[in-house]
């Protein structure tokens, strides 16, 4: 067990979604929320990044607004340094906004297209009540190499490349020296060639400043290059955690295989079998209590009509899915408390030592 | 290596814009050659031009673009000449179809999709509103959308749905070139491998040709025959798929193709490429890769370099660069990597 | 909510609206000064006749009484008598809706067909002499106060051309001619149209700039959306394109067409009197300098009444032209 709180933990955190069609009204039927996040429980430690990793629809972005606080949660509890967050006052939700900042995925409309880079970078500190502002922007401004930050400092969005906005964005994220940085998709949008230098920047900055990351994302080529372990989530729920060399190399849960296998590998030579899976994933409502996936999943067994537990299954990676565990045997057993594989650190030595541990 | 007579040839063309600042070269003296069948990977960053060539090869340039010079054969009549009547007529999605960018957007929100694709077939083709609708319902079942979804609104699919609803209209009437401008850009890995998996069938079948337009290099090397490699206007290389990955020429090739992660190796450091593409005003007279190129001589800014054929290869291979006999092999010294093309790269850096 | 609990939410609120409105109006009249009474005074009765006069018609109850009694006989279709022409409210009201209509209905149509048109016009041609100038005419025409513009009307077309007839819905001689036929009969007549041209055409240039500017705008932003692009792009020819086109930028022309209308309806009082057009302008006007206040009071709710039901109409038929809108969940 890890000695210190994590920054962020997220204890079986839920947000549903109430939505009803005329039809249902007029039939006065009981409508099935929408579950787009479902119990889902990761510790952020200090100096850490994780990665959720999902396709569309997956629940990532909702995960992403409740930890921003722009969703209330419809159950289960966020707790930010050991501090329950829906017993928040407004003060601590401000000190929260402040340590927790973020990056968003779109660099051509996150920033204010009226505001020079000094005064998107200004606002923050006017909120927050800070000083000393010209020395800020200008230190942050060379942090993310923006160089030298005169050059940039007077300029609009439009006088800048993808490349260029989104590290103005990073610049906004770390000015107000923040634990924890959520990241949704700050590269997708960005050229190949640009890609790899703000990844860099953002693995460079988080050694220097003992970040933790929050990284959401739907593209797994990338997330090696930042996160140390990563959680792959469908349809509300986290079907499988790993460290990330892990996770590519040798996913477990089947739908982290299919997502594996499904990514385009850049070598003529190499021949890559297409995706075995068909049609779309569902909708999160009214998916009865089973495992989500069953009705894509290439081994999809009968028990599958029962939600599967956690189950460690090697010492790095745990996943929810039947084939990990032995069904006979196993139904006393304690689950690997709610997904959680204590302490949760991304080497393979620290989780084999925790193994059996509550 | 097709034997037929290539469905497009690309000669020498010089697409600009006209602004306020005076004329942008978009694409310049561009060449490229696809042939019957062929799926063509158009690669490079944003602004490279290739969405130029998009629009231009359906005829929906701009209002103040201009192709300036150079000839476009389609099937072997020229067309870059053809006038707004003449794309209607003639070529239009019988015989050039298009996924455009942005997919999402296209399809018109306040229009059923089966009533969108009844009014196409009826302007082009003389087939019934039940044949039209009929062939449009076996295209749903190609592209994986329930049928009983035809009669829906756009609105009511989701972003994935829509797009493959945009690819079943490209294919509706029997194209022989599909012009596909970032096509699964918006779509999530399963979903765009579902919808390549149909883009193969089709290539089995031999019917139709593509151009698959797009930044993701990974795509074009999985499932196109060939390749151009675009940068800010003009055609670094292009050849047959293969002999480009095994032995790309031109820094930029070489570059591009290692700032491309692959999961294969995660821990393999990624090249970094400085700067960005420039915008280029008027006649382009250098390399528009001169100031990122780490190997560029003086030559490189006082002239563009020409498409040539590359001597080593015995296919079609050519490149544009004037140092493409030996900038790859100082680029291998410098970084102590094996060359690209081989398997696992060692350790990190 | 859901779209059937957000109509009949609607539904609620336009009758307490419809109510809320008849209550103001009746405690308005009554609070203001002057009343019929006083008139009669001025007028020379007598005090004993004045108050002969308020113990017929009730008028020394308490008002809450008054107010009762008002509600009672609204709901039961009685709007009162005119203290002036001791008739019933409804019935002297009555035609001069009609006739406050058929000038309306057509005229503001008319504007905002031919409004659209122009605008789809200059919309579809950016930066051209057209769309750059050609609404200042219109906004010209429309700024004109509506009385100047019928002056205008008048003494170009009227007394100077003598095309028109200076004023009036339909000559003497028409209504001698129908005087025991069936009450439309004259509004089929020539001599009808005759008389409607002029005030038609002022309506027609008060009205005419609002559905242009809005089609214009409308369609620039329309002509930016992916869908243009695509129609182009599949070979569709241009009368369909333009089709399509007219349909998406159509949408906020509709939306204002309604209210229009209704704003038409209070506001063509002064079109009404100067061409002498008895509709419920010129009711409302009589109405008011001779305190009749039943007459007054009625006339300004049906024109609040209008208002209010034709918003609840668009919203309802808004919802059903455009597939996209949906009623904010959760």
């Amino acid at each position: 067990m890890t000695e210190n709180e994590p920054v962020l933990r997220l204890e079986k955190l839920q947000k549903y979604f109430q939505e009803e069609s005329f039809k249902d009204r007029l039939l006065g039927r009981e409508t099935e929320p929408v579950k787009a996040v479902d119990e889902v429980t990761i510790d952020l430690h200090e100096n850490e990044s994780i990665g959720v990793i999902g396709e569309s629809g997956c629940g990532k972005t909702t995960l992403l607004r409740t930890l921003m606080g722009l969703y209330e949660p419809t159950g289960g509890e966020m707790y930010y340094n050991g501090e329950p967050t829906s017993e928040f006052s407004r003060s601590e939700w401000q000190e929260y906004r402040r340590n927790v900042q973020i990056i968003f995925q779109d660099p051509f409309n996150s920033l204010d297209p009226k505001f020079t880079v000094r005064d998107t970078l200004k606002e923050p500190l006017q909120v927050h009540g800070l000083d000393n502002h010209d020395e800020r922007i200008h230190d942050v401004l060379e942090e993310v190499q923006l160089n030298p930050p005169e050059q940039y400092i007077d300029r609009f969005p439009k006088q800048l490349s993808g490349g260029e906005k989104q590290r103005v964005s990073v610049a906004r994220a770390l000015i107000l020296e923040p634990e924890v940085i959520l990241a949704d998709e700050p590269v997708s949008m960005l050229d190949v060639s640009t890609q790899a230098s703000i990844l860099t920047l953002l693995s460079d900055l988080m050694e220097e400043r003992g970040l933790s990351m929050f990284y959401i994302s739907h593209d797994l080529s990338t997330v090696s290059y930042i996160c140390d372990e990563i959680n792959v989530m469908y349809l509300g729920r986290v079907v499988e955690r790993s460290p990330t060399k892990k996770v590519l190399k040798d996913p477990k849960h089947p739908y982290s295989k299919a997502l594996i296998d499904a990514i385009p590998v850049p070598d003529p030579h190499y021949d890559r079998e297409r995706t075995k899976i068909e049609g779309a994933a569902l909708d999160p409502v009214d998916l009865g209590s089973g495992c989500r996936f069953r009705d894509r999943c290439p081994d999809r067994m009968d028990i599958c009509e029962k939600k599967p537990r956690f189950v460690d299954v090697d010492g790095e990676s745990i996943a929810s899915c039947h084939l990990y565990y032995d069904h006979e045997s196993d139904d006393t057993a304690a689950d690997i408390d709610e997904q959680r594989l204590a302490g949760g650190r991304g080497s393979s030595t620290e989780a084999a030592d925790q193994v059996g541990d509550d | 290596m097709s034997e037929s007579e290539p469905i497009l040839e690309l000669e020498d063309v010089t697409i600009q814009y006209r602004t306020e600042g005076g004329m942008l070269t978009a694409v310049s003296d561009a060449s490229f050659t696809i042939g019957q069948g062929e799926y063509f990977g158009l690669v490079g960053e944003s602004g490279c031009g290739k969405s130029t060539i998009a629009k231009t090869l359906i005829g929906a340039l701009d209002d103040n673009g201009i192709i300036e010079s150079g000839k476009i054969r389609y099937k072997g009549e020229e067309i870059q000449d053809y006038t707004e009547a003449d794309f209607n007529e003639e070529l239009r999605w019988k015989e050039i179809s298009m996924i455009p960018q942005g997919s999402m957007n296209n399809l018109d929100p306040i229009e059923k999709i089966s009533d969108q694709a009844i009014e196409i077939a009826q302007v082009h083709t003389d087939m019934t509103k039940s044949e039209a609708l009929e062939r449009f319902e076996e295209l749903f079942d190609v592209v994986g959308i329930q049928k009983s979804r035809i009669d829906d609104y756009p609105h009511q699919f989701s972003g994935g749905m829509e797009q493959r609803a945009i690819i079943a209209l490209a294919l509706f009437l029997n194209p022989s070139l599909i012009i596909a401008d970032e096509p699964t850009t918006a779509l999530d890995v399963i979903m765009q491998d579902q919808v390549f998996k149909y883009l193969d069938e089709i290539r089995e079948e031999g019917e139709a040709s593509m151009v698959l337009i797009t930044h993701d290099i990974s795509l074009v090397f999985e499932s196109c025959d060939d390749i151009a490699i675009m940068h800010s206007g003009q055609v670094a290389e292009t050849g047959e798929i293969e002999t480009i990955y095994d032995n790309p020429r031109h820094p930029y090739s070489f570059m591009l193709q290692g700032a491309f992660p692959d999961h294969r190796y995660p821990d393999r450091d990624l090249e970094i490429i400085e700067g960005h593409p420039p915008e280029n005003m008027g006649e382009v007279n250098r390399c528009t890769f001169v100031d990122r190129c780490p190997y560029a001589v003086e030559e490189c800014s006082e002239a563009a370099p020409e498409l040539e054929q590359h001597e080593g290869s015995d296919v079609e291979h050519r490149v544009a660069c004037f140092r493409s006999e030996d900038a790859h092999e100082e680029h291998y010294q410098n970084k102590e990597m094996p060359e690209s093309g081989t398997a696992e790269v060692e350790g990190d850096d | 909510m859901s779209r059937v609990r957000y109509y009949a939410f609607r539904t609620v609120q336009t009758v307490f609206m419809l109510w809320l409105a008849l209550t103001l109006l009746f405690f308005m009249f009554r609070a203001m000064p002057g009343s019929y009474v006083d008139q009669m005074l001025f007028a020379g009765a007598s005090p004993e006749t004045a108050q002969a006069f308020r113990e017929e018609w009730g008028l020394n109850d308490p008002l809450y009484v008054q107010y009762w009694r008002y509600l009672v006989n609204i709901l039961q279709g009685n709007a009162g008598e005119s203290l002036e022409f001791r008739q019933p409210v409804w019935d002297y009201v009555e035609r001069k809706i009609f006739n406050t209509f058929i000038l309306v209905a057509p005229g503001i149509t008319f504007a905002y067909i031919l409004g659209s048109a122009y605008g789809l016009v200059a919309g579809m041609n950016r930066g051209s002499i057209l769309e750059k100038y050609g609404i200042v005419p219109l906004i010209f025409a429309g700024a004109f106060p509506t009385f100047v513009t019928s002056i205008f009307l008048i003494v170009i077309f009227a007394s100077g051309l003598g095309w028109f007839p200076t004023g009036g819905i339909y000559s003497v001689e028409t209504r001698r001619l129908f005087a025991e036929a069936a009450w439309y009969q004259p509004y089929l007549t020539v001599d009808f149209l005759h008389h409607a041209v002029l005030p038609f055409m002022a309506v027609t240039f008060r009205y005419l700039f609002l559905p242009s500017l809005i089609m214009r705008t409308s369609v620039f932003e329309v002509k930016d959306q992916g869908f243009t692009f695509y129609n182009r792009i599949t070979g569709l020819p241009l009368l369909k394109r333009f089709r399509h086109i007219a349909k998406h930028a159509s949408l906020p022309v509709i939306t204002l067409y309604p209210v229009s209308m209704t704003r038409a309806i209070g506001g063509l009082v002064l079109i009404e009197i100067v061409f002498n057009w008895p509709g419920i302008g010129q009711a409302l006007v009589n109405g008011i300098s001779a305190r009749d206040y039943p007459v007054v009071q009625f006339v300004f709710f049906l024109i609040a009444a209008f208002i209010i039901l034709s918003n609840y109409l668009v919203d309802i038929i808004y919802g059903l032209i455009d597939p996209r809108i949906s009623v904010e969940g959760e």
